[in-house]
């Protein structure tokens, strides 16, 4: 049972949370400018790294507030949170 | 025969004698011992057997690392299978020898408590009762921490002040960032911690260790330090002769303990000294092969080892989580310094034991090496060794050890492998505490479930709401009532509760632009009082929910979506604002509960709602479809929607939630005279089918378009953008082979999922060209309905397809997916 | 043990969103509630609170709050029927049984609020004093959280 500090309400058990996958991958404006394969790269194709990783989280079942992480992928580690919109910590 | 010491035993109240059964015997011990101890204080040798070999088997320990001593205790709890050694005695306790698995009893017969679940956060947690433990525990606590000492035992000696001391209590595993899973039992209390720490302390201790010779698994074999703690903490003599086998300072030691007490210590063996005779004039042989930190809890959670040559055993290492500690004899500070020997040399080891829960030998491990499985992962899962109840508690390090030896490499080339959680077994019943029964998954009821269980609703799921599938009285058969209800709606009039679907306002000057982004159609050009329905897609194009926006303001939007994807549908709109579109200015609220509703439909339906009465003009000129007034009915503030599932003229009538119930018998009873029937799920799903109307999620499977659906209506023309456009611009969405709704008449009933085929295709295996999505009796047309996605299906109307099923081949019609009224006069009444 | 009660009561709810330097009173800190015009107002993010009044105040927080927030963009919508309330009296360690926050006295302070999850139900719950909790729950939660609650006391 991971703890996960929500950049709102500080830490909280991870069952308040839902995972959103990798984080920074904007929505793209213009769409129709993308090929097909552009289109699906952006639909379903994440980067799988071992070690720190930008992801998404939803504390769905606390504040409601989307936020970023840097977590560990090899160790499940969170090292930050950081609110959507601000840049990711060093 | 009585083993019991006329004095001593620190744990036992001698002025608190009980009575308790072991094997079909009745048997007396005192207050403060342990099964195993009053056992042995009756001088019962042995009483156990091996699992699989059936050998002759006795207590060998005094704690946890118990191999042999296993009981199913069945008064006064339950427990499927636990060591003898850790096994409270209290009055009335009945128990008999168990080998290897416990069984799932009738839950008739068993008394259990029911064990419940608790949460508690300290900042440091102490796991381990003994004086290391205790150490820690007062200086966290004189630091000001809230702190939790935890021991398994049912006594903790000079427990600290300032401490939660809990005794009976068995960390099960270490998991992430200190949180702590617990086990507490006693006679009237069966309790599962969750405990959240700052920092957690393993005073886990040292178990002594055994080592392989000829026949180590006999009755009267055991650990050294165990004969002693009989003798000082439970005033028993396990035997009057003795030999002591030991590689270190303990042995020696407790053979002093026993020497004491009256033990005849006949002979002291060390390292290459002939065991095998050893047994042979004495009722007790003692082993002490050395010490092993216990670290089950250290290495659950991904600490690592490192070989201590002084102990010739594993000592934790330093990569193991920044919370984490550990310490005392755990971290092997205190163990007396051992000789490394693991088994005595011999032609054959076949009696040799390494795991006496899994009855296996050196031999085995020869035979596991001998077949190139060199690594103690594989001699682990060919042997099996550690893997039983004990967890390897005496055989994980010695197997390790052994196989070290046998291939000639150092000792710390390979390490004991790990244990899993739970530390000691657990029963399913302990885990789910109240998550049983009706508590597993709430079950979610509207504010008029009373009304409908006295009136004979016959109740389906829904996600966790019970909604009525149908009503029915007097014994009425599922289709006969269904029928009946269908028919009330399109001839008279029916109710339904619909106040399971999701309510969401969406408020804000962007909220139009936004709503045009989430739905396929335009909601921004809707009308201040009108209704919208619209399909939501996913990225990938596919139709992941509908449902109707009603247009309050400017800037205010009521969207209603299917009860199941109530929490989807605000979610996603939520992440879409949060991070997506931050810069719109839209703010949701959920108001599913805010609302109860009552939906009446069929060609009485206004007179019904007139005769419930209400301030809202009905006549079709000033109450149009697609439409809602917001007024009184009887006498309740309440917003009328028209809209239609049935085909049929029908009023959607919203009030406070709180007055669901009353707004419902208030709508029964102004209805009787024009026949209002109460409807349930049932016959909704077979009144839309008749119309043709899909349900997202029965018709659609995440794979489906509007335009497969026949529906490219709904979606608009222009350039703006909304979530699924890009994907439905792809050359698959147009793709003429797509599978299509249609509708099938067939004389016999399909099943709902039946593959369709065209027959005389010669082609093997038959290829299948779609499936049945939804499949009634239609009362209205007196016959089966179908549903189907079909490939070409649009092209396709007139032709004949199959249903190969194993009761036979059924043949259906394709035709258009509307039965009933298809040019849609009905609606208005 | 004895002291267990759980008690329903009825009130006004409002939920509020608006950027949180539009309000018309100092917003409280995340997770903390603070006073209004003598209505309790409950931080549920950092745009989004809930207003709770007396029973019949729904219409009159209302309007005051359309008022004063007329110029700025907001969101008041009237939930008093989305949520049922119960205030618990001694219950904190009741509510461990099913809740992973940290509710000792310590740590869970009167003035408190969090959402949270107690079982499988969300929550919200808000520490009135030292001895009362107040818990807002879905009413088609409400019998779920009685039951799995398992107080012995209870006042309807």
């Amino acid at each position: 049972m991971l703890l996960i500090d929500c950049p709102w309400c500080g830490p909280r058990d991870e069952i308040e949370f839902t995972y959103g996958g990798q984080a920074h991958i904007s929505y793209p404006k213009e769409s129709d400018a993308l090929t097909d394969e552009e289109w699906a790269d952006f639909l379903f194709m994440r980067d799988n790294p071992r070690g720190p990783f930008r992801e998404r989280w939803y504390h769905v079942h606390g504040c409601r507030r989307w936020f970023n992480a840097i977590r560990d992928t090899a160790t499940s580690r969170f090292i930050a949170t950081y609110r959507m919109g601000e840049e990711p910590p060093a | 025969m009585s083993r019991r010491l006329d004095a001593g035993g620190s744990w036992i109240d001698r002025t608190k004698p009980l009575t308790f059964r072991f094997d079909d015997e009745e048997y007396e011990g005192f207050e403060g011992d342990t099964l195993a101890s009053a056992l042995l204080a009756n001088g019962v040798v042995g009483g156990f057997t091996s699992p699989i070999l059936g050998r002759p088997r006795g207590v060998m320990t005094a704690g946890p690392e118990e191999p042999n001593a296993f009981v199913e205790v069945s008064e006064p709890w339950f427990d499927p299978i636990v060591a003898a050694t850790m096994v409270e005695l209290v009055g009335g306790l009945v128990a008999e020898p168990r080998a290897g698995v416990g069984r799932l009893p009738d839950p008739a017969e068993v008394t259990s408590v029911e064990a419940v679940h608790r949460h508690v956060h300290v900042e440091t947690l102490v796991v381990g009762g003994g004086s290391a433990g205790r150490r820690a525990a007062v200086a966290a606590a004189s630091r000001g921490d809230r702190v939790i000492q935890m021991d398994e035992r049912h006594r903790i000696d000079d427990p600290p002040g300032g401490v939660t001391v809990l005794p009976r209590t068995t960390a099960l595993g270490v998991y992430d960032d200190g949180y702590v899973v617990a086990h507490e039992r006693s006679t009237t209390l069966e309790r599962l911690w969750h405990v959240r720490a700052g920092r957690v302390i393993l005073a886990t201790g040292a178990h002594e260790r055994f080592i392989a010779f000829a026949r180590n698994d006999q009755p009267g074999v055991m650990l050294s330090s165990a004969a002693a703690t009989y003798v000082e903490r439970f005033g028993v003599l396990p035997g009057d002769r003795a030999v002591v086998f030991t590689t270190n300072d303990s042995g020696l030691r407790s053979a002093d303990v026993l020497r004491g007490a009256g033990t005849d210590i006949v002979r002291t063996l060390g390292v290459g000294e002939d065991m095998s005779e050893a047994l042979d004039d004495v009722d007790l042989l003692l082993v002490s092969g050395g010490w092993n930190p216990n670290l089950t809890l250290w290495r659950s959670i991904g600490g690592g080892l490192r070989y201590d040559e002084r102990l010739a055993s594993f000592r934790p290492n330093d990569e193991g989580p920044p919370w984490l500690e550990v310490v005392g004899s755990a971290n092997g500070d205190g163990l007396p310094r051992t000789e490394a020997y693991w088994l005595e040399p011999a032609e054959d080891y076949s009696e040799h034991f390494v795991d006496l829960q899994r009855d296996q030998t050196v031999a085995d491990i020869e035979d596991a090496l001998e077949a190139g499985l060199v690594s103690v992962e594989h001699v682990k899962r060919a042997t099996y060794i550690g893997t039983a109840i004990d967890q390897g508690r005496t055989s994980g390090l010695l197997a390790a050890a052994i196989v070290n030896q046998l291939l000639g490499a150092d000792p710390d080339a390979q390490g004991p492998t790990s244990a899993r959680p739970p530390a000691v077994p657990l029963s399913y019943a302990v885990i789910a505490g109240p998550d049983r029964g009706d508590l597993l998954d709430p079950i979610r009821r509207t504010r008029a479930h009373s009304w409908h269980v006295e009136h004979g609703a016959i109740f389906e799921d829904v996600g966790q709401w019970k909604r009525p599938r149908y009503f029915s009285t007097d014994g009425e058969e599922m289709d006969a009532a269904v029928g009946r209800e269908c028919l009330a709606v399109r001839n008279a009039a029916g109710v339904l509760d619909a106040s399971t679907l999701g309510k969401i306002e969406v408020v804000g000057p962007d909220s139009p632009s936004f709503l045009d982004r989430m739905y396929t159609n335009r909601m921004s050009t809707l009308k201040i009082g009108s209704i919208r329905y619209g399909f939501m897609l996913g990225l990938d194009g596919m139709i992941v929910d509908d449902g109707v926006a009603m247009r309050l303001a400017d800037d205010r939007f009521l969207v209603t979506t299917t009860t199941g994807n109530a929490a989807m549908v605000l979610d996603r709109f939520e992440e879409w604002l949060q991070t997506e579109w931050p810069e719109l200015r839209v703010y949701c609220a959920s108001v599913t509960e805010q609302w109860s509703d009552a939906a009446i439909a069929g060609p009485n339906s206004r007179e019904v709602l007139d005769a419930v009465g209400t301030d809202v003009d009905l006549s079709p000129e000033a109450f149009p479809f697609m439409t809602f007034r917001d007024g009184t009915v009887a006498g309740i503030p309440a917003r009328i929607a028209r809209v239609s599932f049935t085909g049929e003229l029908s009023y959607e009538i919203l009030v406070d939630g709180r007055r669901g119930l009353e707004l419902w018998t208030a709508v029964l009873a102004a209805g009787a005279p024009f026949g209002i029937t109460p409807y349930g799920t049932e016959a909704m799903h077979v009144l839309r089918a008749e119309k043709g109307f899909v349900i997202v999620g029965q018709d659609t499977d995440g794979t489906v378009t509007p335009d497969d659906l026949g529906m490219s209506w709904i979606v608009r023309k222009d350039d703006s953008d909304f979530i699924g456009r890009r994907s439905l611009r792809r050359a698959d969405p147009s793709r003429p082979d797509r599978k299509q709704l249609v509708g099938l008449l067939s004389d016999d009933f399909l099943p709902e999922g039946a593959q369709l085929v065209e027959r005389d295709t010669g082609r093997i295996p038959v290829p299948m060209i779609g499936h049945v999505t939804s499949s009634y009796l239609s009362p209205t047309l007196g016959r089966p309905i179908a549903l189907a996605m079909v490939e070409r299906g649009r092209s396709r109307h007139g032709e004949t397809v199959f249903a190969p099923l194993p009761s036979g081949t059924i043949s259906a019609e394709i035709v258009p997916p509307v039965f009933h009224d298809p040019e849609g006069t009905r609606r208005d009444g | 043990m004895t002291g267990e009660r759980l008690v329903a009561v009825d009130l006004a709810q409002i939920d509020l969103r608006a950027d949180p330097g539009s309000l018309p009173f100092e917003p409280p800190d995340a997770n903390t509630t603070t006073t209004w015009n003598g209505r309790d107002v409950l931080w549920l993010g950092p745009d989004e609170w809930l207003v709770v009044g007396e029973l019949g105040e729904e219409g009159s927080i209302q309007r005051e709050l359309a008022g004063v927030m007329a110029d700025h963009h907001h969101s008041v919508v009237d939930v008093s029927a989305n949520r049922v309330v119960f205030d618990l009296t001694d219950g904190l360690d009741l509510l461990s049984g099913g809740c992973g926050l940290d509710l000792d006295p310590s740590h869970w302070r009167p003035g408190i609020c969090a959402q949270t999850l107690f079982g499988h139900a969300q929550v919200i719950l808000h520490q009135l004093d030292e001895r009362t909790t107040r818990v807002f729950v879905r009413p088609s939660f409400a019998d779920y959280f009685i039951e799995r609650l398992g107080v012995a006391q209870q006042v309807s």
